[in-house]
């Protein structure tokens, strides 16, 4: 199955809110879709669920528009929330009805998620009496009791404890296994990294990054050395003078330094050699997911150097 | 279709467990049961000899005096063979401190004759039913009649015949009696009103609660809207049915059973309605339910808080009072078939109830019922559309409460 998502754009009154959105996944993968809080993730989300209908562009499945009919959404919104007073089984049991299952289908599918999250002994209890990573859980059965052929999860980890968050990547992980479109919505780049395969990086309303994390971060020419040295000091005042020398920055276990130009690195290394400066390593540096993130969303630079 | 019933039966049996509604239903029916079989079970136990506190030793204290030129003697008498039975009777010479004695206690009332036509009555508390100062100024009629007559030369027998002569009248009525239909007809309107009011109310409540406990984002996005709204709706209306039909069929059963005891006009009088009303209370329950739930549901979807709620239910339950203030204004006045009313027959927040009260006391024409009926089932249908789309766009909006435009241009979006 192949989800795609065609140059949408969106507007509520005057507000331009998407403004030509294209990306696509396939089943047994996953999808991150990264953005600072306003991007336009939850519109894009809602666009893909027939929430809303969007301005132009158009979402497909295999080709065609998507029928709710026959392809079934799994969504976790961001914002969690069932009935607090209904007891878990019996809300479980309406959400798989909802999304089409018979009451037999929906009972034996929730009974089975509820005992791979070690959750079967809440069964019979009202909701509002379990804990909040507890209520979580059950929000994450509520999201997969139809056994949805794309699970869009926005912000799964927020508010487990380590033991719960394991657990949860371990579900996430036979989802994928098991062939479905996951789409990741989240602010933490570190889970992002652990599962998805591809990314979108929206920007106020606009893709601002799209791909395979490997190739964007290969891509992703920074020119940036590391130098690991016990010697910061007087590395730092070295590179300084240098004119190949864009910048320079400290860390933990040495220096940043980058280059105008990555051809550079022959002198940056005679330098080195020619100085008393006891260098441990000197490697290319690998950005994170969240350098590239905090690069390509540059309001957000903006934003906190002002 | 499916979506809509998992909904329905899902609302309806949220219901039918709810703690307050098997309450509410619980004492409504004992509260029903308790008042028809109190009139049996008092005869029951005079039966068995209990006693009960009687009333023969509290007479009431009564005090006249007359300062008027009509002989006191024949006064004395009247008043005594009308008053002695209920009232122990006292007469004075002079109404010094009088008032004072009606104060402390003393008497209960106390009536000044000042003039063969008038008097004065002197009472510490008066209650609605009270009809001493009538019977009162009846006796003192006749007393000044036969005074004048016997003046005149007339006998007692001819003083007598006069003022005995007595008018028998017939009323044939080629409409409805009004006097008959007013009371179960008011009776069904309170119970309308009522109902309504809490089912439109737990309709806007179950939506706000759910868009406050964002559950909605789960359910806007397994269930279609429309699907949401009706299958809300209609749970909560058919719960409300039920009771509805509960409580009737208790108070019809209980009346039954104890029918021969009860010897109250009023009550009688709502029991003995034709079977007709019956029907037409079930169909314009329905109509009117609908009218109203699905606003009261569009105004919870609109709530982001349950405190903004009650601003935003304010203009439907201010619209419905003022379809029952009219209602009760009609049939008081005994209006219900003037140019007003007949007007609101046609408007579509009213008519459930103007159209109800118009067919139980009024002269209503055929076409006109259907004509009405025919509007509040379109306004209905457009009604549902509508607020199934405020719902949709409604449950996600939060923060600020929608003002009027607002709602405006949802209503003119495409979806």
């Amino acid at each position: 199955m192949l989800l795609e998502v065609k140059d949408i754009t969106k507007s509520f009154g005057e507000k331009q809110v998407l403004k030509g959105v294209s990306f696509s996944a396939e089943s047994g993968s996953a999808l991150g879709l990264l953005g600072r809080n306003g991007a336009g993730k939850t519109t894009t989300i809602r666009i893909i669920m027939q929430l809303f209908s969007p301005n132009s562009g158009s979402v497909l499945i295999d080709g065609k528009p998507v029928d709710l009919k026959s392809v079934n959404i799994g969504y976790m919104p961001e914002e969690r929330g069932l009935y607090p007073k209904k007891k878990v089984i019996e809300q479980l049991i309406f959400f798989g009805e909802l999304r089409g299952l018979s009451k037999s289908e929906a009972k034996a599918n929730a009974k089975k998620l509820l005992n791979r999250l070690h959750m079967e002994e809440y069964e019979n209890v009202k909701l509002s009496t379990l804990s909040k990573g507890n209520q979580q859980k059950i929000q994450l059965v509520a999201t997969l009791v139809s056994d949805p052929d794309i699970v869009i999860l926005d912000e799964p980890f927020s508010g487990l404890d380590p033991v719960n968050a394991i657990l949860l990547k371990d579900v996430v992980r036979e989802l994928i296994s098991d062939g479905k479109i996951v789409i990741f919505s989240s602010h933490q780049m570190n889970y992002i990294e652990e599962f998805c395969d591809n990314i979108v990086i929206l920007n106020e309303g606009k893709i601002s990054v799209s791909g395979n994390i490997k190739e964007i971060k290969r891509s992703y020419t920074n020119n940036k050395v590391a130098i690991e040295t016990e010697d910061k000091e007087e590395a730092l005042k070295l590179f300084m003078a240098e004119n190949c020398v864009k910048t320079t920055e400290l860390t933990d276990s040495g220096i940043l330094v980058e280059l105008v130009e990555w051809s550079e690195i022959k002198d940056i290394m005679s330098v080195l050699s020619d100085s008393k400066i006891n260098v441990q390593s000197v490697s290319m540096y690998e950005p994170t997911l969240n350098d590239i993130f905090v690069d390509y969303t540059d309001s957000a630079v903006e934003e906190v150097q002002s | 279709m499916k979506q809509f019933f998992t909904i329905f039966k899902f609302e309806l049996t949220g219901y039918l467990k709810n703690k307050l509604f098997i309450a509410l239903t619980v004492i409504m029916v004992l509260g029903i049961a308790g008042l028809l079989s109190f009139p049996r079970l008092t005869v029951i136990m005079k039966d068995n000899n209990i006693e009960l506190p009687s009333s023969e030793d509290e007479k009431t204290k009564i005090c006249f005096c007359n300062s008027s030129e009509l002989p006191t003697e024949v006064l004395k008498q009247a008043y005594t063979a009308t008053f002695s039975e209920e009232y122990e009777v006292t007469f004075k010479d002079t109404d010094k401190d009088l008032e004072a004695s009606v104060k402390d206690g003393t008497f209960d009332s106390a009536v000044i004759i000042e003039t063969p036509t008038s008097f004065k009555y002197v009472v510490d508390t008066v209650d609605m039913y009270n009809t001493e100062a009538q019977q009162v100024s009846l006796v003192l009629l006749n007393v000044h009649r036969y005074v004048l007559m016997s003046e005149k030369g007339m006998n007692e027998e001819e003083i007598a015949a006069v003022l005995d002569s007595n008018i028998d009248y017939d009323t044939v009525v080629t409409g409805k009696d009004q006097t008959e239909s007013f009371l179960y007809t008011y009776a069904i309107i309170m119970i309308l009103y009522m109902v309504l009011l809490i089912y439109g109310q737990f309709v806007s409540n179950g939506v706000a609660a759910e868009k406050s406990s964002r559950a909605m984002e789960v359910l806007i996005t397994s269930a279609k809207s429309m699907n949401l709204m009706f299958g809300k709706v209609l749970g909560a209306g058919f719960a409300g049915l039920m009771q509805l039909v509960i409580i009737l069929a208790t108070a019809f059963g209980f009346y039954q059973l104890n029918e021969e005891y009860v010897d109250n006009e009023i009550i009688s009088s709502i029991f003995n309605m034709p079977g007709s009303v019956f029907a037409w209370t079930v169909l314009f329950f329905i109509l009117g339910y609908f009218m109203y739930a699905f606003m009261y549901g569009a105004a919870g979807s609109l709530a982001t808080r349950t405190e903004d709620l009650n601003t935003l239910v304010m203009p439907i339950t201010l619209l419905y009072m003022a379809a029952f203030m009219l209602c009760i204004f009609g049939m008081t006045s005994g209006g219900v078939d003037d140019l007003p009313f007949k007007i609101c027959t046609y408007l579509p927040t009213f008519a459930p109830m103007i159209a109800f009260v118009r067919i139980c006391m009024g002269d209503i024409k055929t076409y006109e019922i259907i004509i009405s009926i025919v509007i509040q089932v379109l306004s209905i249908g457009a009604l549902g559309v509508a607020c199934a789309k405020i719902y949709r766009a409604g449950v996600m909006m939060y923060g600020n409460t929608p003002k009027p435009k607002d709602i405006i241009k949802i209503l003119k979006m495409k979806d």
